[in-house]
């Protein structure tokens, strides 16, 4: 059906030069427009929800920086923990030893440039974002030199509601896109022979590792593993040792001590895996590439699953290497315990390469079946959620609304609905709360959402949360429950939930009556299960906050 | 003369009634298109999908309730002498306080998965007697009202 065949194995056809404009010798058009939408999509309003829970985190960690050049865990009143404490020794001077360090001065950078801001905490990651969308096309033009499925693929990513959701987070996923990126194309490139190529896939693995060793980990093995088996004549095994040593020495072992990830692999556990291998292959068919493309390719790629038969296209081939490393990047990512869509994020372009690849090749073939395949993979997310819900295999939590993305609609719609009508966050109505009554010096205790406080409400003093158990014979002047029950690693509830459970709250605090919904997350977004675009009608649980009563210490 | 009835004309029909289909389908099943042009179908899969999540949510809230009941007596045995675990087994005082500590956590959240999926029942009736609306722009609350 398709135009291209899949004779037998062998070296991949040179890409002709003449494949290879001169990516700056004439302005795209195309391209510019693209990147102007996306600069829209990206920046637009990207203060207007304040940093939830894991942005909070690493808010806090770049204010510290901008204090004391280092991230410390603490400002001397509060402590930034998510995990009991784990992520720093108290000996330590409680210095960051848990996550990379990228993210937390990318955002320190921001900071500097545009004060305590929100939108200048985010600034750096959106624009990585963007880089990402021109590096997409900039690959696919460079390599295989063909406009319009270099185009496409910006297009599809552009246009991507996950990929947008990530690209506005002030968390390393944007970074990572954009390292994975770089990596690939230095490996597209000759670095078999040229020092170059070879110098920027070192320093896109060491940056990669930085902004998160999960990544690393999950794409460095997937991605060589990938290579061996669809480029198999390009694996220069000298090159290779001295890329594999050079990353080993100079990023994996200091940060493997510096990040204590040993501390960390405890958490491993069989039973999850056959439960993550499905919710991610669940999120690969809802959100980044469709099941009928899926079962389509794999019918054309079908020579290779049984005798490796590679196709001759250097096109198509990278597509195929694309498709396998998606594949091998879920299979090893659902051994590790944590399972969130973050953890994929980063093949986000891959999947828009592959789908533009998809329709560039149907144009050939039938340009109305092009025509309606790009209109339902731009601007609708019909094609991934309607055979899922025909086939009854769909991933739609309950708690989920029928205005989010595991439900058919126009996702994009969504999403600048959310942009230019603003979205009524759940920390923006504690944070305020909070400014509005809340005295300097005072004690809250927050089950939840305690970072966001700590990082927006100066001179509180924020319990509780992640951190672990309140200080025993503790009497904050506030407290914050929340209605979703947290649980810590070994399944116990977390120690600020016990600690209210343990409170006689009637006797001594009375409840402040508040209009507010307690929505779990707030602008959660690296999950796109989690995310509403449209404020959700009443009723709603409100939030729940109980002020000490007067008189009582 | 070229002829119309070919193996690879066969496909392309068929695969632009695939995805004509689907385009046809997708849009009959947004919000935008369902909630004006096939309201009563629309609302009735939210009601049922919201009833389906009411009664999930308190059969799973029932079940741990008896499973947490099951341990605490298991446990009261335990500890009065009537229940003595068999050599080699897993259960011991230490397992059961155990379980029935993670259970509370589960117990706690399934209390409010219960409210929750009430309130996504009722939200889905108000819908339906508002008469809701989805809008074609990008209004206020996504929505527009009869």
């Amino acid at each position: 059906m398709l135009s291209s065949t899949t004779p037998a194995a062998g070296p991949a056809p040179a890409t002709p030069s003449a494949a290879r404009p001169g990516l700056f010798a004439r302005p795209d058009w195309g391209l510019a427009a693209i990147l102007l939408l996306a600069a829209f999509l990206l920046f637009y309003n990207l203060g207007q929800r304040p940093f939830w829970q894991d942005e909070a985190e690493t808010a806090c960690l770049a204010r510290n920086v901008l204090k004391f050049g280092l991230p410390y865990a603490t400002d001397g009143v509060n402590v930034v923990s998510q995990e009991e404490e784990r992520e720093f020794d108290k000996t330590g001077g409680y210095l960051w030893r848990w996550s990379p360090w990228i993210q937390i001065y990318l955002q320190a950078a921001g900071f500097a440039v545009g004060g305590m801001e929100t939108a200048a905490g985010r600034a750096p990651f959106a624009l990585a974002a963007l880089l990402s969308i021109f590096w997409t096309y900039r690959l696919v033009r460079r390599h295989f030199g063909d406009r319009s499925w270099a185009l496409m693929a910006a297009a599809l990513l552009t246009l991507s509601v996950p990929f947008l959701l990530i690209g506005r987070q002030a968390r390393y996923y944007a970074p990572g896109t954009l390292f994975v990126l770089w990596t690939l194309d230095a490996f597209l490139s000759d670095w078999q022979h040229r020092l170059r190529p070879l110098l920027v896939t070192f320093l896109g693995m060491v940056l990669l590792f930085h902004a998160n060793y999960l990544l690393f980990l999950s794409f460095a093995p997937t991605a060589l593993a990938a290579a061996f088996l669809v480029y198999p004549e390009r694996m220069q095994l000298k090159r290779l040792g001295l890329l594999a040593g050079a990353t080993l020495a100079v990023a994996v072992v200091p940060g493997v001590l510096l990040y204590r990830i040993g501390r960390q692999s405890g958490m491993f556990d069989v039973l999850l895996v056959p439960e993550n291998l499905m919710l991610y292959f669940a999120d690969l068919c809802m959100f980044c590439i469709p099941l009928p493309v899926s079962i389509a390719l794999c019918w054309r790629w079908r020579r290779f699953a049984v005798r490796l038969e590679r196709p001759a296209d250097p096109g198509e081939r990278f597509v195929l290497f694309s498709a396998v490393l998606i594949v091998l990047s879920l299979l090893f990512l659902g051994i590790v315990p944590q399972r969130f869509f973050r953890y994929i994020a980063h093949l986000l372009p891959l999947c828009a390469i592959l789908l533009a690849f998809c329709v560039r090749r149907l144009w050939n073939f039938s340009r109305v079946s092009a025509a309606m395949l790009f209109f339902l993979l731009a601007a609708t997310n019909w094609l991934a959620v309607y055979p899922m819900e025909r086939l009854k295999i769909v991933n739609r939590p309950w708690q989920n609304d029928f205005r989010m993305l595991t439900s058919i609609n126009f996702p994009i719609k969504l999403f600048v609905a959310e942009l230019v009508q603003g979205y009524p966050d759940v920390n923006t109505a504690i944070v305020d709360f909070f400014k509005a009554n809340a005295r300097p010096g005072q004690t809250v205790l927050a089950e939840y959402g305690e970072l966001p406080l700590m990082f927006y409400v100066d001179g509180l003093r924020v319990l509780g949360g992640l951190q672990g158990p309140a200080p025993e014979g503790t009497r904050p002047d506030w407290v914050l429950r929340r209605r979703v029950v947290r649980v810590n690693r070994d399944r116990f509830l977390f120690g600020a939930r016990e600690f209210t459970n343990a409170m006689d709250l009637p006797a001594g605090y009375e409840r402040v009556p508040l209009p507010f919904p307690d929505e779990t997350f707030g602008n959660r977004t690296d999950d796109p299960n989690h995310h509403y675009f449209i404020p959700v009608e009443p009723p709603q649980k409100e939030l729940e906050i109980w002020r000490r009563k007067e008189g009582r210490s | 003369m070229k002829r119309l009835l070919t193996r690879e004309n066969i496909v392309r029909l068929l695969l632009a009634a695939a995805l004509g289909g689907t385009i046809w389908k997708g849009f009959m099943k947004t919000p935008e298109a369902a909630s004006h042009l096939r309201p009563d179908w629309y609302f009735e899969s939210l009601i049922g999908d919201g009833e389906n999540s009411a009664i999930m949510k308190e059969r799973h809230h029932d079940v741990l309730e008896a499973t947490d009941k099951a341990v605490r007596v298991r446990l009261s045995e335990l500890r009065a002498g009537v229940y003595a675990p068999a050599p080699g087994s897993l259960v011991s005082e230490e397992s059961l306080v155990r379980a029935i500590r993670k259970n509370q956590a589960t117990r706690e959240r399934a209390v409010d998965d219960v409210l929750r999926a009430e309130e996504k029942l009722a939200r889905a009736k108000n819908l339906q007697a508002a008469g809701w609306r989805m809008g074609l722009g990008f209004g206020p609350a996504g929505e527009e009202r009869p």
